[in-house]
């Protein structure tokens, strides 16, 4: 079943790109991304939500020499995730025009990164996920490159050098977990108990490169620098799937691989993660403020929410766990939106400005639909309630508040600033008088309008329903607390509150 | 005495495969002066005894039961099958890809042939060499081989310069080399088996240690390591490519496995000192080969310094010692094969077209030669390390084996620098892939349909490049049975598992006595382990 998830885009992706005269990429390709969707939400019903465990396990011998085998599971981190993947892919491959250049070779890489972050996000094999983690370098440099903006080249390699060296540093942590905690394979299957039995210094020095590693992916502030580039650089297609894909990539790591392989060396090192977090979350709205471009904006807007997920794991409380995993979620969907929505105005205003942009609100010659989805993606950015970030980010500071009071205010007065960006980048691009001698401004499609009428309605759905996000996850991140617990009794200075199952269904379902 | 008894000394079918190429060049040599329409078929027959001698060798993997020849100086044990196999097949690659470009530049092919052959002889027999005679012999045969192959191109002045450079540099090397030689057939006592002089070789001093150095420099001279690679630029850019494709795959695997039989049988004596030169000789070669290849701007020059860079990764297999880091380099030779020789045989398509190997000139060719394009890039992403591809798991493997072994500044290093050449390999597929129809070079602009697959000498250049383009891209996914044959290849070769097992042993018991005894008791210790 989870193999279908990687296979299917896959040998997609071969077809698209090498089936003679093939005219129609475009709806060949939506027609496997549609595909792959149904598959994975299929998979919510197969799917058991009361247990914490891997589950539909896929298991075929590889390579014994080198501990690689085709290990492959799910569990309630990861199928949220899967989720977000399938249809942010059906979302961009909607999103993007079938008169693209080079149409076929852009919708084959796109397919192939779907399939490639499907089988990162299943992968139960160290170097499987390597492997996936890797393999999504070079499509992902070709679409920049390509299907990029101005400084696309420098852009692209940007991206290629900082993701290479977040592989070249992740594999280094997982040939000294695997080493020293002298299992014969990659397998991960968690054997705690060998790597509890690794000095805890060593495991504080693994601990450091993983999160040197996925802290580039994901980006956390000082590891952050290619972000803006390369979101601003790259097609607001390729962005999203940027932002909203592969961003979570270093967070799904920084859960799977940091928090749940190295829980003692994570609660050692949680209050450096939680002011890191908060410097993050600080330096992205603060720089958002300052910005003249709405795409940047948005790019640095990333960095902040991304801080929120580290501030969450950093505290590993059952809610803020959930809180985590809702705000990946969210995140993604609300970075989407914001993107499409941008790359919408770029190409019917022509620019991305904010002192050139005005008054798109205007019903009659302004883009007035547009606007009010980006309005509303605006809000849901900024925390507004109702909305599914706001779900999210009240679950982080209300989960991580006991273990971190000050960062956790700090965050929140930063949640304040995110409104006061977003304030700026709406009341400029918004409202306002249309300047009539240049407002001719060709209409939108009701094509062009679906993918964020679709994203903005889910983001509605979820902030009104949010237990269909996050039941799915709560056992999975309550497995994860209690081995935090168990593992870091004494010497660990975080307290850790345990909610009781209760509270947290009181706080999600009122 | 009779023929029978004469073949039990001799025992002569160990080197079957070597016999068929023999004839084959015998056959081509003769072909070729029979008349003008026999020579067309010198490449087939070259190829048929390359692969003939494949087979047998395939055929000997599990059938040879006595593998020493002629009064041990030859070994056939697998390690030297495996490694002759891929001699040979890099022979036969060779082969498809160069006789269109011979044809094109209207040089005729069959001394070539001929010489091409004798040197893969050498290759082979070096590769199985156990007598100091022989390896010597083997040796030469391969570098005078190659000295005429890079200047084959005669009327060439640049092949002319890399051919005389080549002999300059190449005939120190050999002189150097064969005092090293000296060195250890006076210090046994006059032996020139490689066993026996191990045997007899003092248990130190600074005679056993300057012999160790000067083998190495001749041997790191064949393997282009840095500080010993000065040639291989100038050589490699100035050589007829599909020389250039001989030298840095069959040339260096020879030159690998030399070192492997070389070093481990004679010198386990200073088994610490020539293993801390070869892992000095890896990190230099690692980094001046890929951060140099960064500044190329000719395609061959890049290649060159990338096959430096790639020597070193093998090299460190070497040095790790261990059962796994020789599997392992033994896996990267045979996946380098194919991916240096596919990068090889699209550089040669693309020069016979356009006329031109500067990198620059690639760009934009995505529009007119898609093949081309997909095959180059599979290959370079490859030699970067890029998976799924066949490059990634050799370098996995090497990379795993070294932090098993505990080598963990190696390893880091060797990531390092593959990042590093991820970058240099990537600008290459920029340039084919990501330019716009607008930024396309000249020569891309202009790019000739002919000469097409049809054209005489075409199609093999086609079967070659379409094979190691297929092997590069599945046999990362379905290495399992490579990964098997270069396990069996260390495993059942009973020098090399002698070898590892002692300092697996050694070690053990430097351990144990570092926990019984003071650190200085410890050097008394190792006569009793040599034997």
């Amino acid at each position: 079943m989870l193999s279908i998830l990687i296979w299917l885009p896959l040998i997609g992706a071969i077809f698209v790109g090498f089936y003679p005269n093939l005219t129609a990429a475009r709806t060949a390709a939506l027609a496997i991304a549609s595909a792959t969707l149904l598959i994975t939400l299929s998979l919510f019903f197969k799917f058991d939500p009361t247990t914490s465990g891997m589950q539909m396990e896929e298991y075929l011998p590889w390579i014994n020499e080198i501990g690689l085998s085709y290990r492959l599971g799910v569990d309630g981190l990861s199928l949220p995730l899967l989720a977000l993947n399938s249809f942010l892919t059906w979302i961009v491959i909607y999103g993007s025009k079938a008169d693209i250049q080079r149409s076929r070779l852009y919708y084959a890489l796109i397919l192939v990164v779907s399939s490639v972050v499907a089988g990162a996000f299943v992968a139960q094999n160290l170097l499987l996920f390597i492997l996936f983690y890797e393999l999504e370098l070079i499509p992902i440099y070709l679409m920049i490159a390509i299907w990029g903006g101005e400084k696309r080249t420098y852009a692209a390699m940007k991206f290629l050098i900082y993701t290479a060296i977040s592989g070249l540093l992740i594999l280094l942590g997982f040939f000294a977990i695997t080493w020293l905690s002298g299992s014969s394979g990659f397998d991960y299957n968690i054997n705690l108990e060998a790597i509890a039995s690794i000095p805890l210094p060593t495991q504080v020095i693994i601990l450091t490169v993983l999160l040197i590693g996925f802290g580039i992916k994901t980006p956390l502030v000082p590891l952050h620098t290619w972000l803006p580039d390369v979101y601003v650089e790259a097609s607001p297609s390729v962005a999203i799937l940027l932002g909203g894909v592969l961003a979570k990539l270093g967070t799904y790591g920084l859960v799977r691989f940091c928090l749940q392989l190295l829980p003692d060396a994570w609660s050692q090192l949680s209050p450096v993660l939680g002011i890191i977090a908060t410097i993050s979350v600080l330096y992205g709205a603060l720089t958002a403020i300052a910005q003249t471009d709405i795409k940047r904006m948005v790019a640095y807007s990333s960095i902040g929410h991304m801080g929120y997920v580290l501030l969450a794991c950093a505290a590993g409380t059952k809610l803020s766990l959930i809180g985590a995993v809702g705000q990946m979620v969210s995140h993604g969907l609300i970075l989407a939106a914001l993107f499409y929505l941008v790359g919408v105005i770029e190409t019917k205003v022509g620019t991305r400005d904010l002192n050139a942009l005005n008054g798109l609100l205007n019903p009659i010659r302004g883009l007035p639909l547009t606007s009010t989805l980006l309005i509303i993606g605006g809000m849901a950015s900024a925390g507004i309630p109702g909305l599914v970030g706001f779900i999210a980010e009240f679950l982080v500071f209300q989960g991580s508040f006991t273990v971190f009071p000050i960062l956790t205010l700090l965050c929140i007065i930063a949640s304040g600033l995110t409104a006061v960006y977003f304030v700026i980048l709406l009341n400029r691009t918004c409202f306002g008088k249309l300047d009539n001698a240049t407002a001719y401004y060709p209409k939108v499609t009701w094509t062009e309008h679906t993918p964020a009428l679709i994203l903005v309605a889910l983001i509605f759905f979820l902030g009104i329903q949010p237990s269909w996000l996050l039941r799915w996850s709560e056992p999975t991140t309550n497995a994860m607390v209690a081995s935090l617990m168990i593992d870091a009794p004494s010497n660990s200075k975080i307290i850790v509150l345990s909610y009781p199952e209760a509270k947290v269904n009181q706080v999600l379902l009122p | 005495m009779d023929f029978a008894n004469l073949n039990v000394v001799l025992n002569a079918g160990v080197i079957l495969p070597e016999s068929i190429i023999v004839v084959s060049l015998l056959i081509a040599l003769v072909a070729d002066l029979v008349s003008v329409k026999t020579s067309k078929w010198l490449p087939a027959i070259a190829i048929s005894g390359l692969l003939g001698a494949v087979t047998v060798l395939i055929w000997q993997w599990t059938n040879l039961t006595e593998p020493l020849a002629f009064v041990e100086s030859f070994n056939g044990d697998k390690l030297s099958i495996i490694f002759r196999a891929t001699i040979a097949l890099s022979s036969v690659l060779t082969i498809l890809i160069s006789e269109r470009y011979f044809l094109q530049s209207g040089i005729a092919i069959s001394e070539y042939i001929t010489i091409l052959l004798s040197a893969t002889l050498g290759g082979m027999f070096l590769a199985g060499a156990d007598d100091l005679v022989m390896v010597f012999v083997a040796l030469e045969t391969l570098s005078i081989s190659s000295y005429l192959l890079s200047g084959y191109a005669k009327r060439d002045p640049r092949s002319n310069e890399a051919a005389l450079k080549y002999l300059l540099i190449g005939a120190s090397s050999s002189a150097v080399f064969l005092y090293g030689m000296s060195l250890l057939y006076g210090l046994s006592g006059g032996y020139t088996n490689l066993h026996a002089i191990a045997s007899r070789l003092p248990l130190g001093g600074l005679s056993l240690i300057v012999a160790m150095v000067f083998v190495i420099a001749g041997i790191s001279f064949k393997l282009s390591a840095v500080p010993f690679h000065q040639w291989t630029p100038d050589v490699y850019e100035g050589s007829p490519t599909p020389v250039v494709a001989f030298l840095s795959i069959g040339s260096k695997v020879a030159g690998f496995a030399l070192a492997i039989r070389f070093m481990v049988t004679v010198f386990p004596m200073v088994y610490e000192q020539w293993h801390y030169v070869f892992v000095v000789l890896a990190i230099f070669s690692m980094i001046l080969g890929n951060v140099v290849a960064i500044a190329q701007t000719s395609m061959k020059r890049m290649l060159a310094y990338s096959s430096i860079g790639q020597a070193g990764f093998v090299i460190l297999g070497m040095a790790i010692g261990t059962e796994a880091g020789y599997a392992s380099m033994v896996f990267y030779m045979l996946v380098y094969l194919f991916m240096n020789m596919g990068a090889f045989g699209c550089v040669i398509l693309f020069s016979l077209k356009t006329g031109t190997d500067q990198i620059s000139e690639y760009s934009g060719l995505y529009q007119k030669d898609p093949l081309l394009t997909l095959c180059l890039s599979v290959c370079l992403l490859s030699l970067g390390g890029i998976p799924p591809l066949a490059g990634f798991f050799g370098k996995i493997y090497i990379f795993w084996a070294g932090w098993q072994a505990q080598a963990y500044g190696l390893v880091i290093l060797a990531l390092a620098m593959s990042v590093v050449s991820i970058y240099y390999y990537i600008r290459v597929v920029k340039m084919m892939v990501v330019k716009e129809p607008q930024e396309m070079s000249d020569s891309v602009k202009n790019y000739p349909i002919n000469p097409t697959w049809t054209a005489d000498g075409m199609k093999p250049l086609q079967v070659a490049i379409v094979v190691t383009l297929v092997f590069t891209g599945v046999a990362g996914i379905a290495s399992n049975p490579i990964f098997t044959l270069a396990n069996q290849s260390v495993h059942d070769t009973p020098f090399l598992s002698a070898s590892i097992q002692n300092q697996a042993l050694k070690v053990e018991l430097l351990k144990q006595l570092a926990d019984q005894e003071p650190v200085s008791q410890l050097p008394a210790l190792e006569p009793t382990i040599q034997e």
